[in-house]
């Protein structure tokens, strides 16, 4: 079983209006909501490619919460969630400008949750560990969480010898690599060109980055910049990987289908190489649609040809 | 049809080292009228709901009473609810029929008509929890496959 964790989901809400001013009333040609958040979208995804024992968890809040899980459950996601006692589940709202093609985002500000809400998570997961192999932190963290969560949380599964994974932005990855995840996956931000104390400017940089932690005793690293370039490291080598003339739709949540690619990679016994093509493949699948979404697996295995994989160290 | 097409995959369910309160607690924030009880490897054991949570609070000469207009004040209850509210969830349980996934749709019906139920949990062959079934789900696929057949018929 692979279990999914969104400590901080959303309601994605994407809205196309002919023309945005702001102080005016807008009425909607198109619109689409979906759940949002890291940990789901790799559950989903595995299912897509046919890896079916997945549970999504996570901490959900008010009526936003019930619409979210309501949304997720309809999807086929098998779900359970933890409710923190106040406050609302955040929605992400895109606005976009159709004469334009601008995109405005508001972002409401979510619940707060306490280390009781995640003591309650962990008694939820307690029935499904004898089967749990692997668990997968994804997204960022609601307020009134400490910073040292994730950290917390990976200690405590690698402790009951369930494989880790982590995928989240950079400000969350340095303590959380302390606690050595197997997987580590990187979802970077425009400008950050930094790991904790470690500058990173160029593919040299990267690849020394990932070397850096593997040698701690991470697994597999992958640091990824809007797919097209992607640099992951698996099991002590260190693989670059380009898209060969992609056309990308929209880069919503494909780290987190990169994230599910590693992990059915894994479980499907791939090597090396083979990993990092399906994982970024994947990736790539999410990437040419407008939601974070695959048909199945033929899709993601139809763009292989469009993965190009160098080892580099 | 098949249960399988139409189950809900929500495992939302009450762990048997839980306590009436976090029970009550589960209940209330998901909005559920009840949930499935699992052990310590997810299997099935029972159900929980708020009626099966009443039965136990409700003094049993309240149950006989002709009239509700001769309940008592909520206080007896409140001092009911006070004594068990720290006990295992498992006083409160109900015994539960279950269905398989591919179980059909009238099976599920059956049971749910047998015994007076509206939920069904779903489970697999060793009887752990996959989701549940509802009454509502399978009405609603009844007139799916009602729609659809008028459709063809159209056609």
């Amino acid at each position: 079983m692979v279990i999914c964790v969104t400590l901080n989901p959303a309601i994605d809400a994407y809205l196309e209006v002919r023309k945005f001013t702001p102080g005016m009333f807008h009425r909607t040609e198109e619109e689409m909501y979906s759940p949002g958040g890291k940990g789901f979208i790799t559950a989903e995804i595995l299912l897509k490619l046919g890896y079916e024992d997945v549970l999504s968890t996570g901490l959900l809040a008010g009526r936003n919460g019930l619409a979210w899980e309501d949304a997720a459950t309809q999807r086929g996601v098998p779900g359970s969630y933890v409710y923190i006692r106040s406050g609302n589940t955040r929605r992400n709202i895109q606005i976009v400008d159709l004469s334009q093609n601008i995109v405005t985002s508001i972002g409401t500000k979510g619940p707060d949750a306490s280390l009781s809400d995640i003591e309650k998570l962990k008694k939820r997961l307690r029935p499904h560990l004898s089967r749990a192999e692997w668990i997968v932190f994804g997204g960022s963290l609601p307020s009134g969480l400490p910073e040292n969560t994730y950290y917390e949380l990976i200690k405590y599964f690698n402790g009951l010898g369930i494989k880790t994974v982590i995928n989240a932005t950079i400000e969350y990855l340095p303590k959380a690599a302390e606690a050595i995840p197997y997987i580590l996956v990187e979802d970077p931000k425009e400008g950050e060109e930094h790991f904790g104390d470690i500058e990173v400017h160029s593919l040299e940089d990267e690849i020394k980055l990932a070397k850096t932690l593997m040698d701690k005793g991470i697994q597999i690293v992958s640091l990824s910049w809007q797919v097209i370039h992607n640099v992951i490291g698996i099991y002590g080598s260190v693989y670059h990987v380009r898209l060969v003339d992609p056309h990308i739709f929209s880069v919503v949540g494909a780290n987190s289908a990169l994230t599910a690619g590693l992990i059915h990679a894994v479980i499907s016994g791939m090597e090396g190489s083979e990993i990092a093509k399906h994982a970024v493949a994947t990736a790539y699948a999410v990437a040419t649609k407008l939601e974070p979404d695959i048909d199945g697996i033929v899709q993601v295995q139809k763009v292989y040809k469009y993965v190009e994989v160098e080892k580099v160290l | 049809m098949l249960v399988k097409d139409i189950y809900i995959r929500d495992l939302t369910a009450i762990t048997d080292d839980m306590t009436v309160r976090e029970a009550i607690e589960i209940l209330y924030t998901h909005r559920l009228p009840g949930v499935p009880l699992v052990d310590e490897d997810f299997r099935v054991i029972g159900y929980v709901s708020g009626s099966s949570i009443s039965d136990v609070i409700i003094p049993d000469y309240v149950k006989r009473l002709v009239s509700t207009s001769y309940f008592p004040d909520i206080g007896i209850l409140a001092k009911e609810l006070a004594n068990i509210m720290d006990s295992p969830v498992s006083e409160v349980k109900k015994w539960t029929p279950v269905v398989e996934e591919e179980d059909t749709d009238l099976t599920a019906l059956k049971l749910m008509l047998e015994h007076h139920r509206n939920v069904l949990p779903v489970v697999d062959e060793e009887n752990r929890l996959r989701g549940v079934i509802t009454k509502e789900a399978i009405l609603s696929a009844i007139v799916r496959m009602i729609d659809e057949e008028e459709r063809v018929e159209k056609d």
